[in-house]
């Protein structure tokens, strides 16, 4: 009786054995990207306003529906519009549009919350809507600041030309730095 | 490695060698335990068979080696030394070296492998040398046939992973049988009853039961009659199912464990193979020699096993309900031999008690038990549970307020819903108190610390000084335990210090020279209270009241009660002792300690009697994790309160505010004046009230500092998870943190020592 159940569950184990071939390979994708980032690299886009912005997919962590109830911080700048309960987690969203002074737009059923992972924290970004995965080769990738863009240089990185298009590269890492954190405090003072 | 099989066997392997290993390592601790080198034979065998059957013959060889020794080993032909042990630890080396090359191709460490070789055979012709002569466990099993009659005794039927023998391996054991045989002199003949049924799929496994016979006759005479019962007809006949079985009655000079050594190749999976000690040596052995290849008809032959049945307890009473019993002869010979066997097996004398199979299953049990009770987490993993578990309650709300809709829908529907929320409702709520448990440690762990703590103390003062501890398995959240230690310190030090007094005081004052300090600790709905009592000289109210009063805390005509003076004590720079020791009176003493503990969420009391003692008493939350708290609504935004900080909440009548220009509001409660804050302003609210005497007033209180926090009304009371603001985002001034409601929406908690600063 033993014998024949191991081998029942060792064939079960090889099974999930496999499995985890399968996921690993799906890993191994994900790690030749990272190891194909000095030669390109995989953006998500998104709108906001005019312009199209390109991250870093692996920084998204997911993508999310506007949730029902954010409630608002007390003595947080306009930007950061409120918290809300990510299964479990208490999570705070930055509305994109305010942070680059851009004018205020009614959210509809295209809105969406990228969140974003960064330093370990996860923060979700208000974006008009996003648009695709791409991409970009690294000598498509133009790390200059001349950009005329109507959003404050420091937060961009670059801009990556595809075929048909310029996606705006945003520094995810600086703008959810510490030390632009710690200017929510300033900012507070200043109101 | 694309062959199933040969991953079957890589894993397997795997498992095997950590069995081996483990083994190993016990056996070293107890070389002379003989399950344990039969537990690591078996081990060795089975890698042995299983890469023979996949072709690795590399390592099948390899494995031989290692086999032949444990043999030796079993054999008594050596005894297990700490030499043998680290060679058989570098075998295992060697067998990972073989399953990486399988499995990940390239070389194996043939110098690793060459060396453990020669490692072997050194050892092999070194323990040759001073062969040993076999132990004591190894003189065979020699009983006085009357004595026998009683004492039919079942081995008992040992698990072993083996699935099958070799003819290569019979060889080999036969010669070495052979051998051991040679060298002893012609012992008593003994008679053993057998009883051999096979898993029917045996031979699909590559084993075969002539073998196992083959093996027996070498031992001695055996007679053997084949069962044939269940026998199929023709048609319906499966060359490859084996449905014989047979009885066997073997009389043998050897020692009872050479027939243990055949048959633990059999004794596992759905064979049931057994054996006990007949009655009698057989008179006739010629019986024996009929051939075990015969299918011929067996009438005669089961008659004959019936009349020795009506002798000895032959069938054993295990087996009746798994088999249909065939001749109805035997049906009705088998309960009364029922009951014998089972008394015999209580009665037995130690002499006839095999010396494998018992301890060969409590050592089993053994290494069981060890490996599965407890298991590290990491806090992390735990956070993400409680996360997980904290989403389920509020879905569970949700779900209730939706029954609560439906029923006002379909009342029977909602009825059924509600039902169903509601049981549901008792696993969650279980659930989630499980996984608070599951973060509790016993504070006992610190207490004991300070044994330590108070010994180093006493043996440098002149002081005698004995510690108490009670309740020590009082459980609390592991983090506020861990943070108790500093405050606990700081508290103990202090009673050494300022409470005992010098033993010779003691006795002036008429007391035990000794002095004590007790640590209690216990439950009390939902709150840990830690108290520290010493029955030293206790504190002066009116040296403290002097004290405060020259430091400007206090006005001298200020009118104080006992409780109020020591609380003076937790004041910052607050100290009264005017020597400074290396222990304590540096006057960042108690306020250092009331800030801890309430950083921990709890609080701290002293209450002193003169000359008797003082006691401190700390109440701490159960866990940190989770607080009480007020839920209050300003500008429909809902806000939660620590409700430890909570005096009280009241609805002003327009006298009882007061209007002071340039220093805001006061209200006015039983004759004390005390501020209020309207908090929409303070978190720039749009409030649904505008005057107190609309809403609600709550009375706060942080660190002796009372203050009214006007609010719209309070929506709940009631137990909530904190979640840190800075784990994805910064620390906000004015919010101590964030839960989540009910509903599933973020509340923040407010930081009432913000508020009423």
């Amino acid at each position: 009786m033993k014998s024949k159940a191991k081998v029942v569950m060792e064939k079960n184990q090889s099974n999930k054995y496999l499995g985890s071939v399968n996921l690993s390979d799906e890993d191994m994708e994900d790690m030749s990207l990272e190891v194909s980032y000095s030669e390109g690299t995989r953006l998500i886009t998104f709108i906001l306003g005019e312009e199209k912005y390109g991250l870093n997919i692996l920084k998204v962590r997911e993508l999310i529906s506007f949730p029902e109830g954010l409630t608002r911080i007390p003595g947080m700048p306009d930007y950061i519009i409120g918290m809300f309960n990510l299964r479990g987690l208490v999570i705070p969203v930055m509305d994109l549009r305010e942070k680059f002074e851009m004018t205020a737009e009614e959210r509809h059923e295209f809105s969406v919350i990228i969140i974003v992972e960064v330093n370990n924290k996860s923060i979700g970004l208000t974006v008009d809507s996003v648009s695709d995965v791409i991409f970009v080769k690294e000598e498509d990738i133009q790390e200059t600041t001349e950009l005329a863009v109507n959003v404050d240089t420091k937060f961009i990185k670059g801009v990556a030309k595809t075929k048909d298009e310029m996606v705006i590269l945003l520094d995810i890492d600086f703008l959810l730095s510490k030390e632009e954190f710690d200017t929510l405090l300033d900012d507070k003072s200043e109101k | 490695m694309d062959n199933p099989a040969l991953e079957e066997f890589v894993e397997e392997v795997e498992e095997i060698i950590e069995d081996l290993e483990e083994g190993v390592l016990e056996l070293e601790a107890q070389p002379k335990k003989r399950s344990l080198i039969d537990r690591i034979f078996r081990d060795m065998h089975t890698i042995k068979g299983g890469a023979g059957m996949v072709m690795e013959t590399e390592l099948a060889e390899y494995a031989h080696h290692f086999e032949n020794l444990l043999d030796k080993a079993r054999n008594g032909e050596i005894v297990c030394s700490p030499e043998m042990a680290s060679l058989l630890l570098s075998s295992i080396d060697g067998f990972r070296s073989f399953l990486d090359r399988i499995r990940e191709g390239g070389e194996v460490n043939q110098e690793l492998i060459d060396n453990t070789l020669s490692q072997l055979r050194e050892f092999e012709s070194n323990a040759g040398k001073n062969a040993a002569s076999p132990p004591a466990e190894q003189t065979p099993v020699k009983e006085k046939p009357q004595e026998d009659a009683t004492q039919a005794e079942m081995v008992e039927q040992e698990q072993s992973s083996s699935q099958d023998k070799e003819s290569e391996n019979n060889k080999k054991n036969e010669d070495q049988e052979e051998a051991q045989w040679d060298d002893e002199d012609e012992g008593e003949e003994t008679a053993y009853l057998l009883h051999l049924k096979f898993d029917p799929e045996m031979l699909g496994k590559g084993s075969d039961p002539i073998l196992l016979l083959k093996d027996l006759k070498e031992l001695g005479d055996l007679d053997i009659i084949p069962h044939l019962g269940k026998l199929p007809d023709l048609k319906n006949f499966n060359p490859e199912e084996i449905q014989l079985w047979w009885s066997a009655k073997l009389v043998t000079t050897h020692p009872v464990e050479e027939i243990e050594d055949i048959l633990i190749f059999f004794q596992d999976g759905k064979n049931d193979v057994k054996f006990e000690l007949a009655e009698t040596p057989p008179e006739d052995p010629g019986l024996a020699s009929f051939g075990i290849y015969d299918d011929q008809d067996n009438r005669d032959l089961e008659q004959v096993r019936i009349d020795e049945a009506e002798e000895k307890p032959v069938p054993t009473p295990e087996l009746v309900p798994n088999e249909i019993v065939e001749q109805k002869t035997e049906n009705t010979e088998k309960p009364e031999n029922e009951i014998p066997t089972e008394e015999s097996t209580k009665t037995e004398p130690p002499a006839v008690q095999p010396k494998t199979s018992p301890p060969k299953q409590d050592a089993n049990k053994d290494s069981g038990i060890k490996t599965t009770q407890s298991i590290r987490v990491t806090i992390d993993k735990l956070d993400k549970l409680q996360n997980l578990v904290g989403e389920t309650v509020i879905n569970q709300a949700r779900l209730h307020r939706l029954s609560s809709k439906i029923m006002e829908i379909d009342v029977n529907l909602g009825e059924m819903l509600l039902q169903f929320v509601e049981d549901n409702e008792k696993s969650v709520n279980e659930l989630q108190d499980q996984i608070l448990q599951v973060r509790m440690i016993p504070v006992g762990s610190i207490l004991n610390n300070m044994k330590r703590t108070v010994r180093d103390y006493a043996t440098r003062s002149k002081k005698k000084i004995k510690l108490e501890i009670e309740g020590g398995d009082t459980e609390l959240d592991k983090t506020v335990t861990e943070q108790l230690q500093g405050p606990l310190v700081h508290l103990v030090r202090n009673s050494m210090d300022h409470g005992i007094e010098d033993s010779d005081t003691r006795v002036k004052n008429g007391k035990d020279p000794t002095g004590t300090i007790s640590l209690k600790a216990s439950q009390q709905e939902g709150y840990v209270i830690v108290e520290i009592e010493d029955d030293g000289k206790g504190i002066d109210s009116k040296v403290i009241f002097d004290s405060a009063v020259r430091k400007g805390f206090i006005d001298e005509n200020d009118d104080l009660t006992d409780d109020e003076i020591f609380k003076l004590l937790f004041l910052p720079g607050f100290t009264t002792t005017t020597e400074v020791t290396d222990v304590s009176g540096r006057g960042v003493g108690m306020d250092t300690v009331k800030r801890d503990i309430e950083a921990l969420l709890g609080t701290i009391e002293i209450s002193s009697e003169l000359h008797k003692g003082t006691s401190t008493k700390l109440k701490l939350p159960l866990t940190l994790a989770i607080i009480e708290g007020m839920m209050i609504d300003v500008g429909h935004q809902v806000f939660t309160i620590p409700l430890l900080s909570v005096n009280e909440s009241l609805r002003p009548i327009p006298k009882q505010i007061k209007k002071i220009k340039n220093k805001g509001e006061l209200v006015e409660i039983r004759g004390e004046y005390i501020p209020m804050l309207r908090l929409h302003n303070r978190l720039n609210i749009v409030p649904k009230y505008k005057e107190p005497t609309e809403g609600l007033v709550v009375v706060v209180q942080h660190a002796n500092r009372k203050q009214c926090v006007f609010v719209d009304e309070i929506v709940d009371q009631g137990p909530v998870v904190i979640k840190s603001m800075e784990d994805n985002f910064i620390q906000v001034p004015g919010i101590a943190g964030a839960t989540i409601l009910g509903d599933g929406r973020v509340s923040f908690i407010l930081d009432v020592a913000s508020l009423v600063n």
